[in-house]
């Protein structure tokens, strides 16, 4: 088992690092005051990143994509973590791998343009009503003579302001449960589209996350993604890998930047004439983040491994989504705590990234969900879930 | 043309540095591309850029760590490279024979040396390489340009700058100034896993012995001795020269 990095991993994280350090990192400070990042500016830092190639890196190399390995990819998200959401977005793009499921002439229309930065596109699937059980959907797609007729509405669809498109679930089989949803590909300026307001957060500024109305809008067949009636196993096949770089390696990379900063804090900063790292009790944080970073990291890395080799990594990344997304929390945690009020207090972003993090557990598949989906495969799947000599 | 950049692998400038009693541990620090060799390769890929017909080459001295060094010049542009591997601790005059040797076999026109080492803080090697090739030298230049068969720099001296014409075969040490070097795209890093990375022994090059020894290393420190000349301007003056030659030992 070998766990060393090639030259090339080592070369691609250090060029991402850099970039992030140079042009996106002097951006953060802007955008949460200003609640936005200036187009002129999201224009400049992906130019510059796609001329460095680091733009789509996930998608395979017939679509104009750097068709990086699972595990590489991992080794860039944890990077990217090291940033902002928006400016990862702007940055580096957040093209869904579902987006592979086009066929045809959908490549041209909906996932190339996406690869080359043209297009952007978010994923519409969480209604008011319809968060974790996802097959709750109300949204409704009905055969026409063309094609399709959309009507329903979504909501907390990340980054809705900016994308021209939309990857939508809709129900287009009543009776036949999670197996009756489809997905379509919704171009914004469709007449019937109201985009909705955008709904404040408690962290992520700078993104947006947009209702969504359809009332009656015309599809034709191109806009059916995938096969219909597969629509939550597409999402199920191709959300993984997703999840497991923006949550699972961007945790990793967040809590990483967290702790590089709070041990330096607690070098530095003096109490009772010494330095606060050289009492236990901060010494114990400082462990506890090192030692939970390094087994999310491993995780991540695992999960990733299993992925290229071409399994079923799905167990894993569940595994992942809870264990990183709780790691990155407690890590915040404490750095507020060994900063102090400093932690607290809008003059450092301390208090910011410990906003962002909250998320994490939520998205994607709250804890609970992730929790439920381990328990029921090791009640299923036994100790081949844990034991590896099993 | 063949235009050959030195380069070496030094610690991270942002690396915690300890000493113990046997020299510097260097145990978990990162490395990277010397900075100021950055400056020699990204000059060589900008002179290609603009129309050069040229190939470009990177050479180090080093040990086994320095191929790290290699593939990020690689990744930047550079077409190929060679690695003298060794742990030895040479002094810059003897790295400057090694490499003045080799970059005589390959028949280069100009060469690129980082004005100064981020490690042991030696501004030597640039001009000792020039020394053994017998070249002319423009240390601390912040611009170049080739026309035919010459070069028009533009250096820092203890003036202010001069620009100066040198004949090739030349040798050239870059500082910050000079350019911005690039960072390497995806695609490059990609590439340079397949790019040639010729390996030698010291002993394929004379096996040179150096002048010097290594004994000891430390973290330099500086202290002040805080002491106060009293007594009248002239006696204070003749005070302080006495301190400055039989104490400080400078004069
Ligand atoms: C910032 C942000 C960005 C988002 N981006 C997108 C996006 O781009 N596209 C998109 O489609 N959606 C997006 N979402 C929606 C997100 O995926 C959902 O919020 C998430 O899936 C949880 O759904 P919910 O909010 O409806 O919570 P609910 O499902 O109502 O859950 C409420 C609570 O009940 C628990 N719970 C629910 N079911 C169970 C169960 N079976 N067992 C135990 N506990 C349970 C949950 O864990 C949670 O604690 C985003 C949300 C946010 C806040």
């Amino acid at each position: 088992m070998d766990f060393s990095l090639s030259n090339e991993q080592k070369l691609l994280m250090q060029t991402v690092r850099r970039f992030i350090a140079s042009d996106l990192a002097p951006l953060e400070e802007e955008v949460e005051s200003e609640g936005e990042l200036a187009p002129e500016k999201a224009k400049a830092i992906f130019k510059k990143s796609q001329e460095l190639g680091l733009y789509a890196t996930n998608i395979p190399v017939e679509f104009g994509g750097a068709g990086l390995s699972a595990v590489d990819t991992m080794l860039l998200e944890e990077q990217f973590g090291h940033t902002t959401d928006i400016l990862i977005r702007r940055a580096f793009g957040n093209v869904y791998e579902v987006l592979l499921k086009c066929q045809g002439s959908q490549i041209e229309r909906w996932l190339k343009p996406c690869v080359t930065g043209d297009r952007t596109a978010s994923i519409a699937i969480t209604e008011p009503n319809a968060g974790s059980d996802a097959a709750a959907i109300k949204t409704r797609a009905t055969k026409t003579k063309n094609g399709w007729r959309l009507s329903g509405s979504k909501h907390f669809v990340s980054d809705g302001l900016y994308s021209d498109f939309f990857i939508v679930s809709a129900v287009t089989e009543p009776t036949a449960g999670s197996r009756g949803i489809s997905l379509f590909l919704v171009d914004k300026a469709s007449p019937g589209v109201t985009v909705g307001k955008d709904q404040k957060m408690m962290g992520l500024r700078g993104t947006s996350h947009v209702e969504l109305f359809f009332d009656e809008v015309e599809l034709s067949q191109d806009n059916l993604l995938g096969e219909e009636g597969k629509g939550l196993r597409h999402i199920l096949e191709t959300l993984g890998r997703v999840r497991l770089a923006q949550v699972g390696a961007r945790a990793v990379g967040k809590a990483c930047h967290v702790q590089s900063l709070m041990v330096d804090y607690a070098q530095n900063r003096e109490q009772f004439g010494k330095t606060i790292s050289e009492f236990q009790l901060i010494q114990q944080m400082i462990a506890d983040n090192t030692i939970e970073i390094n087994a999310a990291r491993l995780m991540v890395l695992s999960a990733a491994f299993s992925i290229d080799q071409g399994h079923d990594a799905r167990d894993l990344i569940s595994m992942v989504k809870v264990h990183a997304a709780e790691t990155l929390g407690r890590v915040v945690d404490r750095a507020v705590q060994v900063f102090g009020g400093m932690g607290f207090c809008k003059e450092l972003p301390i208090e910011r990234y410990y906003r962002d993090a909250r998320i994490y557990r939520i998205f994607d598949g709250t804890s609970e969900i992730h929790r439920t989906v381990i328990a029921n495969s090791t009640l299923k799947k036994g100790d081949a879930l844990f034991d590896m000599g099993a | 043309m063949k235009i050959i950049s030195i380069i070496k692998q030094v610690p991270d400038a942002e690396a915690r540095i300890r000493a113990t009693a046997s020299g510097i541990d260097l145990e978990g620090v990162t490395f990277v591309i010397d900075g100021m060799d950055e400056y020699g390769v990204e000059q060589s890929l900008r002179l290609r850029e603009t129309g050069l017909d040229a190939e470009l080459i990177s050479i180090a001295l080093g040990p086994k760590r320095f191929e790290e060094a290699i593939r990020t010049s690689l990744a930047m542009g550079s077409d190929r490279a060679i690695h003298i591997e060794t742990d030895e601790a040479l002094d810059p005059i003897t790295q400057a024979k090694v490499l003045a040797n080799i970059i005589k076999e390959e028949g280069a026109e100009l060469v690129f040396v980082g004005g100064k080492e981020a490690d042991w803080d030696s501004a030597a090697l640039g001009p000792a390489v020039a020394e053994a090739l017998g070249w002319p030298h423009s240390d601390w230049t912040t611009k170049l340009v080739v026309s035919g068969s010459s070069l028009s720099v533009t250096h820092d001296s203890d003036e202010g700058s001069e620009t100066l014409t040198l004949p090739l075969p030349a040798v050239v040490t870059t500082q910050q100034g000079l350019n911005e070097p690039r960072y390497p795209t995806l695609p490059n890093i990609m590439k340079a896993k397949r790019k040639e990375l010729k390996k030698l022994a010291l002993s394929d090059v004379g096996s040179p012995s150096g002048k010097t020894q290594l004994l000891r290393q430390e973290i330099q420190t500086k202290s002040r001795l805080n002491k106060v000349l009293t007594g009248d301007a002239a006696e204070a003056a003749k005070e302080l020269a006495r301190l400055l030659h039989e104490e400080a030992k400078v004069i």
